[in-house]
């Protein structure tokens, strides 16, 4: 196959709330290639969740979308919501952060497995059965018969989660979307989901989308990497462009907050942006710029800052981007 | 509430139909309530029957029921036939508190998360 998986252009997802429309995206372009792992970071309220499910087509129906969405070249914004229907849990499939809450507490696992294979096709029993089986093998999960049969309850954090990415994977996806999968686990248990994650982009050629607020997570699986800020990707680029050489006063910023045991600050502290992200009601201009040490007024409290190119896959929206001092890791504390 | 439950969120990303949502994953998970309400149904219509018949406006002679029994032994309070006002009574409450037995019953063999 040629071609992206997803094209995702100008973006733009608002609701309409009491307060008037709340810009819960804006702007944001993306594309992902087959069988590559794109992560996307930001904080709780950047837009990181609400750009995926405008993809799986599952915003309210208040949301008002605007931009363009292809999938595999077919534009899913305005496409029938039967066909949209269709894609999701066969060729887009998602996995959602708290697997207790997102599995069905009367039904067993290997019943929920086998349910969204049966959703797309017409399977035998026989064959159902056999896939089921083999599906949660594939996630790493021990007496498959017996853990087949039993409920959401009787499973432990990490199993759920297992079972949860053996039936997005059940239909063998082209895409499928990560909604923070780890963030509920231990760290232990952590490293073995995202193993399973990368022995199933071994096994297919599934294109895997990673949402995420832990670096450490992208640092360890992603292959190209989006920071969102404020509903505004503010900097893409490879895992390695964005942790080496970060652009954005944000993302050094966020890179500098990662707590390190042999770097403390001065006064023993951790390091941390000032100020607080903005809430609904945005700021003129760049949206980081009250908490930006390199914002100039005038010139940064202005107009949002235009997604400049740096290289194919490389953009950043800061328009003093070029007047950064060069980064080291060192200077992050 | 059910429909907002995150399952039912996985369901639709699932790309499951809105009936199968509705029967396979919303139904099952509220029978526990609906079983109970409909015996705890049962139980009051029997008793308002039963106050219905024993006012007159319920069901007609020559049909019979525990609300006119009632009604009848209330003429033999006081003489030596007043034990006829025990029988329906008893009866009546037998019933609703079975039925409302059963209710619970089957609450807690349809709930596989119940504890008791």
């Amino acid at each position: 196959m040629s071609g992206p998986v997803l094209e995702v252009a100008e973006l733009a997802v608002s609701f309409a709330t009491e307060h008037g429309d709340v810009q819960a995206v804006d702007d944001v372009t993306y594309r992902i290639d087959h069988g590559e792992t794109f992560g996307i970071v930001g904080e709780s309220g950047s837009g990181k969740t609400v750009s995926s499910l405008a993809v799986m087509g599952l915003l309210p129906k208040r949301a008002t979308i605007t931009g363009s969405i292809k999938f595999l070249g077919e534009e899913l914004l305005g496409a029938d919501p039967e066909d949209v229907r269709r894609l999701r849990g066969d060729r887009i499939a998602m996995v959602f952060q708290d697997a207790l809450t997102a599995l069905n507490p009367v039904m067993t696992i290997g019943f929920q497995i086998g349910e969204i294979i049966s959703a797309h096709h017409e399977p035998s029993k026989a064959e159902l059965h056999h896939r089921v089986h083999e599906l949660l093998e594939i996630v790493g999960i021990p007496n498959v018969e017996r853990r087949a049969a039993q409920y959401p309850h009787e499973f432990s954090g990490g199993m759920r989660q297992r079972a949860m990415i053996a039936m997005a994977i059940a239909n063998e996806p082209d895409l499928l979307i990560a909604d923070e999968p780890t963030t509920a686990l231990d760290v232990t248990v952590q490293a073995q989901v995202l193993e399973v994650f990368a022995s199933i982009q071994a096994r297919t050629t599934a294109s895997v989308v990673m949402i995420t607020h832990d670096l450490g997570v992208i640092a360890g699986v992603a292959d190209r990497v989006m920071v969102m800020y404020a509903g505004r990707d503010v900097e893409q680029g490879t895992v390695d462009e964005i942790f080496y050489s970060p652009q954005h006063p944000y993302t050094r910023g966020l890179l500098a907050s990662l707590p390190r045991v042999d770097r403390l600050a001065a006064d023993g502290r951790l390091t941390r942006i000032p100020g607080n992200p903005p809430s609904v009601i945005l700021p003129p201009g760049c949206a980081f710029s009250p908490r930006c040490g390199y914002a100039r007024h005038g010139l940064c409290d202005q107009d949002p800052p235009p997604r400049v190119g740096l290289s194919t896959d490389r953009s950043v929206r800061c328009v003093r981007h070029d007047e950064l001092e060069p980064w080291s890791s060192e200077q992050a504390s | 509430m059910l429909k907002e439950r995150e399952f039912v969120e996985a369901a639709r990303a699932a790309g499951a139909s809105d009936w199968r949502i509705i029967g396979r994953h919303i139904l099952p998970n509220c029978i526990g309530p609906i079983t109970v309400n409909a015996t705890l149904a049962v139980a009051l219509a029997i008793v308002s029957e039963s106050t219905l018949s024993f006012l007159g406006f319920g069901i007609q002679r020559p049909d019979t029921s525990w609300g006119n029994m009632l009604s009848d032994a209330r003429g033999f309070v006081g003489t030596d036939l007043s034990f006829l006002i025990y029988f329906p009574g008893l009866m009546l409450l037998l019933v609703t508190l079975a039925i409302n037995f059963i209710g619970d019953g089957l609450r807690d063999a349809l709930d596989p998360q119940g504890d008791r």
